[in-house]
């Protein structure tokens, strides 16, 4: 697939408002039936949990993946060094699936689990065990094959041996699930008078009617190897060389969503872990990568490791990111309406059984004259506790802050697909300037261009104290000023500069937003002799850089930002010109503000976040397991 | 704007006074800004702090209302649409609507005759004001729009009928209906279950409760009770020989309606789910005639048993069937109550057939006979100001003219048996 010039999240900046979306609901009054008369309807609906079924294989198109191998050498060129092959084992790639299997079904989801002749449901409040289907599901096979022939493989399995007993399965947990469920039928003579349930018909044909498999297929690897000889120096000053040792190869996992009708299964959604635009790709090569130092050059089957290592987490990486793509989809978005609008501390009726984490945001959406729109967003600053085993008075909501536009009861909050981290592009001027022997030259003021990578860590660790706390990592690349007056020879040649850093964003409403923060920075300076190219010289500082912003979001996926920050240096180092003689000189990086603006929008991959994602909340599975312990220890 | 522009001071040289053409402009000036000024600060004022267009008296903007069922004896479920600029002002405008079709919405209106309507307007704003006094509860918002800048929402509201019948009542507005129930009290219904042992029994007792919560007196009967012989006879004259025709002339009700319940089943899933039908048919005890017809559908629903299901149905028929039994038994108690009065000759008193006939004629609005035979005759008369038969029974008494004198046999309600001759006897003989 080729990598679009303009990522997708900047495709909607011309009108820079969000899209409206058209649909068209039921005008009439009148629904048509009791259910559905005290019940509410698509514009204010929360959304319903469904039921899905993770296929534990992971299809798989080779189970050897062949990279070609480069080697430098210290202070030497490039080469070509082979071409190596790591192995994939179907039980290492099951496994992973499985630990990861939780980012695309949390517990938002009714889970369905097939073993043997064996099924089992789970809801949020119940577990339904050891339910005899009266017949033996075999296992997928391990056979490897193209995505097509996989999709009908997995399509072919599902009609033949669990179509067939679908219903009869999810009959079994279709009371609880409708108990769980948001539009139950309240406050009629059956529920209150009668005190039942009283399930309608119709909607236990739509519980048992309607079910999601979820499948996955790893596609064959690109990438390639990369073999560096670095020169390390030991205290004597005697030096060695160690080998560092990259895979760059991203996973481009595939999902396939297959929708159960009551009859059949279907190919609803597919799904695919390819990077849209340039930032996504180079985020996704960045969680796609991992490396290994050895003090021996490495042969073929140190790839092996290396291959495991950076499976892990580049497969992490692309399950978040289908993950996102899937809550893309409607049906698979949490949609609630706002039970308080107050704008500091808009509560939605969502929590932890939903997945919901911090700084998660929502837009709300209402219809108006006919058409759904969207009127603001949010983020939530305190995920509730929704777990349904708990008793309803005991259940909190999320408390969300309004960001931009405006919310009123009962608007629609829906779930905003994010990974929480953007990529960022900004231009910076820097006044640091060089001084030789305590004089200061002129020279030494950096332009650059920075290219980042900014993560949520609220989001990312799933902690409100971390909340709209964000991460950084710049790096820019620019020019430096030159001398003036006695030191105009020196010819400012290019600069580079690492940036790691957090900030806190305080929100102002409107979409505006102050930061605080500071970057430890590492800048690499070069500088010409104009009178001679053999004093031509580098130095490297480390800075400090308190910085303080102000942003304004055009959507929740892009915003602008622009700021001050005092770029302190704290060390400078420097060794010799370019003849190789010594630097007499105490050279020196002088402190001087700096000015910075930029854009960043929103990324499908968290890229060099994926390590830090935290696990989706297993709070509410463990709340309804100590319960049903507890249950059970009491009969 | 730039009606605040400093360009209105003059510069001032020196200290020097302004010239008085100077100070003329000033004024005119000043005058304008003044103006502007004003006409600003109003336009700003109507701009920025719209004054509501709705006062807690107006009527509600939304006639959007449908009946979801009937809840309970005294309060309905209504599924109400409001209107308004703001959420405060449509959530109060559903209130409304709901209350407004609990007056004069559906089968049931309170207000069904244009008298009450007119009554009712004069004193609307109060009803309106005072919506939320006959709110028993609110459910959820169902549905939430904007249209024209305005804002829609949809609400289950459950209104307490009671509560609101006794206020029209008490503001005299339904005042008709009230003087009428002074006069004719509101008619006993019979229910009679057809099946005595299946789900029509806990329908007819639902019916029963669902009708003495509205204040009608009411009687349970089985299909398989056993009927007196003398009424048997009676209703042979006419040639109507259902047993629950016999029944309810036996238990001296106005109306009686007969119930019959299915509860149809399937397996969904390896669940059951079941529906209960409801049929319900409203007689004429009087005249045997059929006063409406209705059937109540529960939902189908997965649900063990199936009472709750029935229950629901039964209310659903009973909500529509009583809507035809108020409409029909206002209008009849306008011709007069209706009695079916069997009278039976004794051989001695000859032929009566005149007398009776014009007896009848004279003491009630309409006299319609049914069948006759030679000593027997069935009349149906419609009698203003006669709340039983035993009130008639002495109209007829002190009336009649003719031979013999008129003895009792039996009256029930709006059955009457009486026999003319010239001695007492607890039997008659019908041809």
């Amino acid at each position: 697939m080729a990598i679009a010039l303009v990522p997708r999240c900047l495709q909607s900046l011309p009108p820079l408002i969000f899209s409206l979306v058209s649909l068209t609901f039921a005008t009439g009054t009148l629904a048509n039936n009791r259910f559905d008369q005290v019940t509410a309807d698509d514009t204010i609906a929360a959304s319903e949990r469904q039921a899905v079924m993770g296929i534990s294989r992971l299809g798989l198109e080779t189970t050897r993946f062949g990279f070609p191998v480069f080697y430098t050498p210290h202070e030497g060129k490039t080469r070509p060094f082979g071409y190596w092959s790591v192995d994939i084992n179907q039980n290492y790639a099951d496994t992973t699936l499985a630990e990861n299997l939780r980012f695309v079904i949390p517990s938002r989801f009714d889970r369905l689990i097939f073993e043997g002749n064996e099924a089992t449901v789970e809801t949020a409040t119940q577990v339904f065990s050891n339910l005899d289907i009266g017949q033996v599901i075999p296992e997928l096979d391990t056979k490897t094959r193209s995505y097509r022939q996989y999709r009908n493989y997995l399509l072919d399995h599902l009609n033949s041996h669990v179509a067939p007993v679908m219903q009869e399965v999810m009959g079994t947990a279709a009371e609880a699930r409708y108990k769980e469920m948001n539009a139950q039928e309240k406050n009629t003579f059956i529920t209150e008078r009668a005190r039942q349930t009283g399930m309608p018909a119709a909607v236990l044909e739509g519980l048992v009617s309607s079910s999601y498999a979820f499948g996955f297929y790893l596609p064959e690897l690109q990438g390639r190897m990369h073999i560096s000889q670095v020169e390390q120096t030991r205290l004597d000053g005697s030096t060695y060389y160690v080998y560092t040792t990259s895979l760059q190869a991203p996973l481009k996992t595939r999902m396939m969503v297959f929708h159960y009708n009551g009859k059949e299964f279907t190919t609803e959604i597919q799904l695919n872990a390819v990077a849209d635009g340039v930032f996504e790709s180079l985020a996704q090569q960045l969680s796609g990568s991992a490396s290994i130092t050895t003090s021996w050059l490495p042969r073929e089957r140190h790839a092996q490791e290396i291959f495991d290592d950076m499976f892990q987490l580049s497969f992490k990486d692309s399950s978040i990111a289908l993950s996102t793509r899937l809550k893309e989809h409607r049906q698979y978005a949490v949609a609630t309406p706002v039970v308080d609008p107050t704008p500091d501390q808009i509560l939605l009726e969502v929590g932890n059984q939903e997945d919901i984490r911090v700084d998660q945001p929502f837009t709300f959406k209402r219809v108006v004259d006919s058409k759904e729109q969207s009127v603001g967003w949010s983020r939530v600053r305190q995920p509730g506790n929704s777990c349904l085993v708990l008793p309803e008075g005991e259940r909190t909501s999320s408390q969300a802050q309004l960001l931009a536009g405006e919310v009123e009861e009962f608007d629609l909050a829906l779930e905003h697909p994010w990974t929480g981290v953007y990529g960022r592009l900004n231009g910076t001027q820097s006044s640091t300037e060089l001084s030789i022997n305590d004089q200061a030259t002129g020279a030494g003021a950096a332009s650059l261009v920075e290219l980042g990578f900014i993560g949520n860590l609220g989001f990312l660790l799933n902690a409100p104290s971390m909340s709209e706390v964000w991460m950084n990592f710049d790096f820019g690349l620019g020019m430096n000023s030159s001398g003036e007056d006695t030191y105009d020879y020196l010819d400012g040649s290019s600069v580079g500069r690492l940036r790691l850093g957090a900030e806190k964003r305080f929100h102002l409403g409107y979409g505006f937003y102050t930061a605080l923060g500071a970057d430890l920075g590492f800048e690499a300076h070069s500088f010409t002799n104009l009178n001679n190219e053999d004093k031509n010289f580098d130095l490297t500082t480390y800075n400090l850089i308190p910085r303080a912003e102000l942003g304004y979001y055009f959507t929740p996926n892009l915003n602008f930002f622009a700021g001050a920050a005092y770029n302190q240096p704290l060390g400078t180092e420097y060794n010799e010109y370019a003849d190789g003689t010594l630097i007499p000189h105490d050279l020196a990086m002088q402190g001087g503000l700096s000015l910075h603006a930029g854009l960043a929008f929103h990324l499908g991959f968290t890229g060099p976040f994926a390590s830090m994602m935290s696990k989706p909340s297993g709070e509410c599975d463990e709340l309804r397991q100590a319960q049903l312990e507890a249950q059970t220890a009491q009969q | 704007m730039n009606f605040a522009r400093p360009n209105w001071k003059p510069k001032q040289h020196n200290n020097e006074a302004p010239s008085h053409k100077y100070q003329e402009k000033k004024k005119i000036m000043s005058y304008k800004l003044f103006t502007a000024l004003t006409l600003v600060a109003l336009l700003t004022a109507c701009a920025s702090t719209p004054e509501s267009r709705v006062h807690p008296t107006d009527p509600p903007l939304s006639h959007q209302a449908t009946l979801v069922e009937s809840y309970s004896s005294s309060e309905v479920l209504i599924r109400a649409t409001g209107m308004g600029d703001s959420m405060v002002q449509a959530r109060n405008d559903a209130r409304k609507a709901a209350l407004w079709f609990a007056l004069f919405g559906g089968n049931n209106a309170l207000l069904s005759t244009s008298e009450q309507q007119q009554a009712f307007r004069a004193q609307e704003g109060e009803f309106w004001a005072n919506v939320q006094s006959y709110i028993a509860h609110e459910g959820d918002i169902l549905s939430k729009r904007v249209e024209g800048g305005q804002n829609r929402i949809e609400r289950a509201l459950r209104i307490n009928i009671s509560n609101l019948k006794s206020d029209l009542v008490a503001r005299n507005i339904i005042s008709d209906t009230a003087e009428l129930s002074e006069m004719i009290a509101n008619p006993v219904i019979s229910v009679i279950a057809d099946d005595p042992e299946g789900d029509a029994r806990h329908a007819a007792n639902v019916f029963s409760e669902y009708l003495q919560d509205r204040g009608f007196e009411v009687v349970v009967l089985d299909a398989n009770e056993t009927v007196d012989e003398i009424v048997q006879q009676a209703a042979a004259l006419e040639g109507n020989i259902d047993p629950m025709y016999m029944l309810a002339l036996q238990t001296g009700s106005d109306i009686y309606i007969s119930i019959d319940a299915e509860v149809a089943e399937r397996q969904v899933a390896g669940n059951r789910v079941a529906q209960s039908t409801v049929g319900a048919t409203a007689y004429y005890t009087a005249t045997g005639s059929q006063l409406g017809a209705s059937s109540g559908y529960s939902e189908e629903r997965a649900i063990a048993g199936g009472a709750a299901l029935t229950a629901e149905a039964a209310n659903d028929a009973a909500d529509k069937v009583l809507g035809q039994i108020n409409r029909s038994w206002q209008r009849e108690i306008q011709r007069g109550k209706a009695f079916k009065v069997v009278v039976n000759a004794s051989p001695e008193v000859g032929d009566i057939s005149r007398n009776v006939h014009r007896l009848f004629n004279d003491i009630c609005n309409r006299a319609r006979r049914n069948a006759a035979g030679s000593t027997s005759f069935d009349y149906t008369l419609n009698c203003e100001g006669q709340d039983r038969a035993m009130d008639l029974l002495m109209l007829i008494e002190d009336n009649y003219q003719g031979p013999g004198q008129v003895f009792r046999v039996l009256d029930s309600g709006s059955f009457l048996i009486i026999r003319i001759g010239n001695s007492d006897s607890n039997s008659i003989t019908i041809e």
